[in-house]
Parts: structure tokens; sequence; C-alpha cells
């Protein structure tokens, strides 16, 4: 048997965008074992719901990420209107699945760049990450904002967009479609991608119900789940639609399953916008949260599920407010996924999970 | 969506609860800690479809609680958050930081028996004094 040696891996390494510990336990060039640490970036997010009233809050949370920051202001306002049962108009739950769907295309596009430049592909990102701009764009015309939206509050949206602009919105998804195939294209047909994702970090089916992981990495290894189709919130207006999966469990299944959800996200948008209710878009909230009132809450994220929990004291604080991030829930199914894969490996095996660390601190 | 049902349970009755949760498929989804009173409110959440479940614990000081890692494996994380940040201890934490899984400048900030940030920095510098 060879020596065992242990390799530090990060929080610091070209293929991370955010701080990862791993000790890795090799032999040779083989991995037998990685033990994570995070906690490089907590920012005690959670405990500031003491500090701020629960309608300032909402712009905290879109803080917690910049990938994810409509969806988490989306999470928590969909959490406070379950505690306080405030109905939401319909045009409002409809404008959210817009922008969520919209974070989730770009989210998805970022993935896939960070992905080709993970393996060298230097052109191959910046075509991913120059679609992503168009969506930014976007953002920036409905909203003002490109990363921090302010466009979701609890009881509505802030904003409304005008008819032409939602039809200047399919337009301009519509345009993108055929740029998107030719770049999936190449991340599907390419030998060389091929050749770095195949077989590369499997996580069996029976593995993923195991570890309990979420979004597209259990989506790949064949779990047909996505928070979306139970219907909540806007999701409700849509016809039903099946999750995206995938079955060779491998990195090359997890880029499958996020280059055929941006597809999803482009057809829901089109969908909802077909169909997009008329009135008011903010309902006034009044009061606070009950003493001793609970409510949990579920998001279909870009990278998975996100569980939400907030309690209410009376008072306009909430007692406790809860982020259960995706990633959070995938760090164990992506540790084991390590286990005896080469050392070279690692860094590509550790994206194919689209870990976000700041959202996982808070 | 089902209204989700929170229930209060003992300690004596976890490990029983976790068994029948993963005989019947659910899925573990969520563990968190809140500060209540000199207590520690333990919210443990499990999901199967669309429903959700939540079991509820209150930890007094310095008590231990079963590890949930040991029937859900993707609880060790949440279980060593809890220590670090809450102070509770999970007994059989199938991987345990021992403390050392969050970087706090203050152990157990929101455990309620904690030393405040200002009473936590005056005793270390008084300790390094005394040793110095």
């Amino acid at each position: 048997m060879a020596d065992r040696t242990i390799v530090p891996f990060g929080p610091h390494h070209p293929v991370l965008p955010e701080p990862l510990h791993l000790d890795l336990v090799i032999e040779d060039e083989r991995v037998v074992e990685a033990i994570p640490q995070i906690g490089f970036v907590h920012r005690g997010l959670e405990k500031l719901v003491e500090k701020r009233d629960f309608k300032s809050y909402v712009y905290i949370t879109e803080r917690i990420c910049g990938i994810c920051a409509f969806g988490h202001s989306l999470g928590y306002s969909e959490t406070v209107e379950a505690l306080m049962e405030v109905e939401v108009p319909p045009r409002a739950q409809a404008l959210r699945v817009i922008w969520h769907e919209l974070s989730r295309t770009h989210s998805h596009l970022l993935w896939l760049g960070l992905l080709a430049d993970a393996f060298g592909f230097e052109n191959l990102f910046m075509q991913c990450w120059r679609l992503r701009e168009r969506v930014l764009d976007i953002f920036e015309r409905t909203t003002g904002g490109r990363v921090i939206l302010s466009a979701c509050n609890v009881g509505g949206v802030n904003h409304d967009i005008a008819d032409e602009d939602l039809q200047g919105i399919v337009l301009v998804l519509e345009g993108m479609i055929g740029e998107y195939k030719t770049l999936l294209k190449t991340f599907m047909k390419d030998r060389s991608v091929a050749n770095r994702l195949r077989g590369v970090g499997v996580l069996t089916k029976e593995e993923a119900i195991g570890f309990g992981v979420v979004g597209p990495f259990a989506r790949a290894s064949g779990i047909a789940e996505d928070i979306r189709t139970f219907g909540h919130g806007g999701y409700g207006l849509l016809g039903s639609f099946e999750p995206v999966t995938a079955d060779e469990c491998d990195g090359y299944a997890r880029c499958k399953v996020r280059g055929d959800e941006v597809f999803q996200s482009i057809d829901i948008i089109k969908e909802i916008i077909q169909k997009m209710p008329e009135g008011e878009i903010m309902t006034k909230v009044k009061g606070s949260p009950a003493a001793g009132a609970r409510a949990v809450w579920q998001l279909e994220q870009p990278r998975g599920e996100c569980f939400y929990y907030a309690k209410g004291n009376g008072t306009k604080f909430l007692e406790r407010f809860r982020i259960r991030t995706p990633t959070f829930m995938n760090l164990g199914g992506m540790v084991h996924t390590l286990q005896g894969c080469d050392l070279a490996d690692v860094p590509l095996n550790v994206l194919t999970i689209d870990p976000c660390i700041s959202c996982s601190e808070r | 969506m089902q209204a989700p049902a929170f229930t209060e349970i003992t300690l004596d009755q976890l490990a029983g609860k976790l068994s029948s949760y993963k005989e019947d498929g659910w899925r573990f989804a969520n563990l968190c800690g809140t500060t209540a009173g000199n207590m520690v409110e333990i919210l443990i959440s499990f999901t199967l479809d669309e429903k959700i479940d939540n079991l509820l614990l209150f930890v007094e000081k310095g008590v231990k609680v079963p590890a949930v890692s040991k029937i859900f494996p993707s609880a060790f994380l949440y279980e060593n958050e809890t220590f670090d940040l809450y102070g509770v201890k999970f007994d059989g934490t199938i991987l345990d930081f021992d403390g050392r899984f969050y970087i706090t400048s203050v152990p157990t900030p929101m455990n309620p028996h904690s030393l405040a940030a200002e009473e936590y920095l005056a005793s270390s510098s008084d300790e390094e004094a005394n040793n110095g």
C-alpha cells in the first residue's frame, strides 16, 4: 500500500470562485478521503434578523449571494408571507417567476463558463459569459440593477414590467436560443470536454438519496425532484412540466441537466408572459408576525432546493430566520464523489456541484 | 401547499422518530438552533414530496442530543454548525470537527450561556497577562 499524504486544497484555488477548504488524503495520485472545512466568509446574516425589521431585512437577504440574489429575496418574502398569511397579487407572482427564471438562466450560463474555464477552454468561457450579459441587460432594463435587483418585497414586487418590455424579453430570449444551442453542442459533443467529465465524480441514485442531495446535482443522478413542479407561488399559474433529469450520474450529466434547464427556464418565461395576469403588484402588509408563529418554505434555486424557516415574536423583528442553502445540502455528496477520484480531477469535480460558499455560510 | 406540522418532542423520543422518518422514506431537509430563554430550541425538518414535517426539541445547558447524522448522514454539517454557534453537542456525529467547522471570534456566540464578545476578549487578555 502506498504511503498516505494529506494535500490541502483551497480556500484559495484558481478553480474556486469562493473559499472552501478540503484536506485531501491521497495514496499516490488517488484521493481516499476528503475532509471539508468552511467558515471563511461567515457573516452572521441570520443573526442580523434581530436588528433589521422584517420589511427591511429583504434587502439583506439579497446580499447573501450575488448569483441567487433575487432568489433569496423571493424565498424570504414568501416565507414571511406564509408566516403572516399575506395574499400576493397574481401579477406580482408572475413577475417574480420571470425574474427568478432569468436568474436561473444567468446562473447556469455563469456556471457553464466557469466549467469551461476550469478545463482550459477559454473561448467557450467567454462565449457563455457574453450570452449571460443579455440576461443582465434585461435585469437592468426592468429593475435598474444587474446583480442586486431590489425587485421583490414582502407582499409583492417593487417594479412592474410594461407589456412592450415583456415582449422585448421574449425577443431577447428567442434571439439567444440559436447561439446557446451552438455553445451547448460544444459542451455535449466536444471530445476534450467529454474526456474531462464522463465517468468523473459519479454519485449513484441510491447514494444521492442517502446524502439527500438536491437540485441539478440530484437530478443528474436520476432523481426527478424539482420544487417548481409543486406549483408554489407563481409557478401555480403554469401548466405542468417535468424536471430535467439524466441517468449518467457523473460530471457530464450535471452539465447536461443545467444546459437543458436553460431551455426550460426560457419556455417558462415565455409561458408566464403569455398568461400574464392584470392588476396590482403589491399587497400592503400591516402589523407584525405573531408571537410564536412559525413558517417553513421551499424554493428551487438555480443550485437546488433552498429551505427557509421563520419564527415571529410579536414585534417587527423576527425571532429567527434560517436559510438552508442547496450547497450546504450537497457538500456531503460532493465529498463522497471525491473519494477514489484522481487528484487532477478534484477541482473539476468540486465545480460540477456548482458550490456557493457565500450562500452556505450566510 | 399543505400546512407544515411542528411537533414538540423530548430527547428520549428523538431516536425513534428519526428511524420512523427514515423507514417511511422522508428526506432530511434542515437542522438549526434558536435561542429560547435559557435553552436552545432545535428544529429538525424532513420532506417527502410536497409534505414538510418539523420536530422541535428544547435543550438545556450541557445536555447532549443523539446524533441525527447516524441515520441521516448529510446532517453532520448541521450538527457541527449547531455546536459551533449554539454550543449544543450531538452525541455520535459521524464527522466531528470539534468546534473548528466555523471560524468564530467568540466560542458558541449564540448560546444563551456564552460570554458576550467583550467579556470573552477581556477574559482572554487576562489569561494572556497571567501566562505572560
